[in-house]
């Protein structure tokens, strides 16, 4: 036989519950982290392959961001069967990556080796941080997010050295701390 | 007049499962069990009360070996839910 509910148990069931569905969203920092460094890596790789020795392609370093992109695929398809419910955020904020993933995607394929190709992927990286920042209401994020498209701005003016320098900074200030702090937060 | 709460979700159980569902797109069987803290049984049975009314849907797979049951809000659900809810401020005069 059930219970006979007063309306405000059942206004404080809906409340106790829909706090109860607040997910732990620090995993996210893995992906800032994990990019970040990916980026920072292989930024600092071509710059000192290209100053240091003679090689021609320094830029094949950038074919990292293809076994990295499994490695966090791999992660994130792990992490989502092991998740019990997917909360209406984590699927807004997996679909903000993933039109960011297919935006990038188009550009590094269709738009050659454009001058504007990186100040765009920091500029579109800069929406989806931001986003993410937002949705998941943790400012240092945000402000990640506004960094990158900063940079992003800069590097249009840049090339060279500064360019690279540029980037590197945009990526410390704008995914890693805001990453760490992110895995950090109590 | 005040309105006559929605019997369906005027439950413990049942208000509970939905409230947690509302704010995921896919629940497991297990988070459910372990957030409402209900039996196994008794959850099941409130589970397919909700799913014949239209509130909810259940899917039924295999993770592994092992079966797995997972329930997500129909539309029909969220008006609901929605409804009882505004109906819920009118009683408490909120």
């Amino acid at each position: 036989m059930e219970r006979n509910l007063h309306p405000q148990e059942s206004l404080k069931i809906i409340e106790e519950m829909i706090q109860n569905a607040k997910i732990n969203l620090k995993e996210n920092s893995f992906y800032f982290i994990f990019w970040g460094w990916v980026i920072i890596i292989a930024e600092v790789a071509q710059l000192l392959i290209s100053r240091l020795t003679d090689y021609a392609h320094p830029y094949y370093v950038w074919f990292i961001i293809f076994p990295a992109m499994l490695i966090a695929g791999w992660y994130g398809y792990s992490k989502g069967r092991k998740m019990p419910a997917m909360s209406h955020i984590v699927r807004i904020n997996i679909m903000t990556w993933f039109s960011f993933l297919v935006s990038y995607l188009i550009l590094v394929i269709f738009s050659g080796n454009h001058h504007y190709t990186v100040p765009v992927i920091f500029i579109l990286a800069g929406n989806a941080t931001f986003l993410t920042g937002i949705i998941i209401k943790f400012k240092p994020l945000a402000f990640g997010g506004i960094v990158l498209w900063i940079g992003a701005i800069c590097m249009f003016y840049l090339s060279g050295i500064a360019l690279d320098i540029v980037s590197v900074l945009a990526l410390i200030f704008g995914y890693l701390i805001p990453g760490y702090m992110l895995k950090y937060q109590k | 007049m005040l309105k006559k709460l929605d019997p369906l979700l005027h439950s413990e159980l049942r208000l509970s499962v939905m409230s947690l569902l509302i704010s995921f797109s896919k629940a497991d069987f297990t988070y459910l069990k372990e957030q409402t803290k209900a039996t196994s049984g008794n959850l099941s049975v409130q589970i397919t009360n909700l799913e014949q009314a239209g509130y909810i849907t259940v899917e039924k797979s295999f993770k592994g070996k092992m079966p797995q049951t997972r329930c997500s809000i129909t539309k029909k659900g969220v008006e609901a839910f929605e409804q009882y809810v505004n109906d819920l401020k009118e009683y408490l005069k909120i």
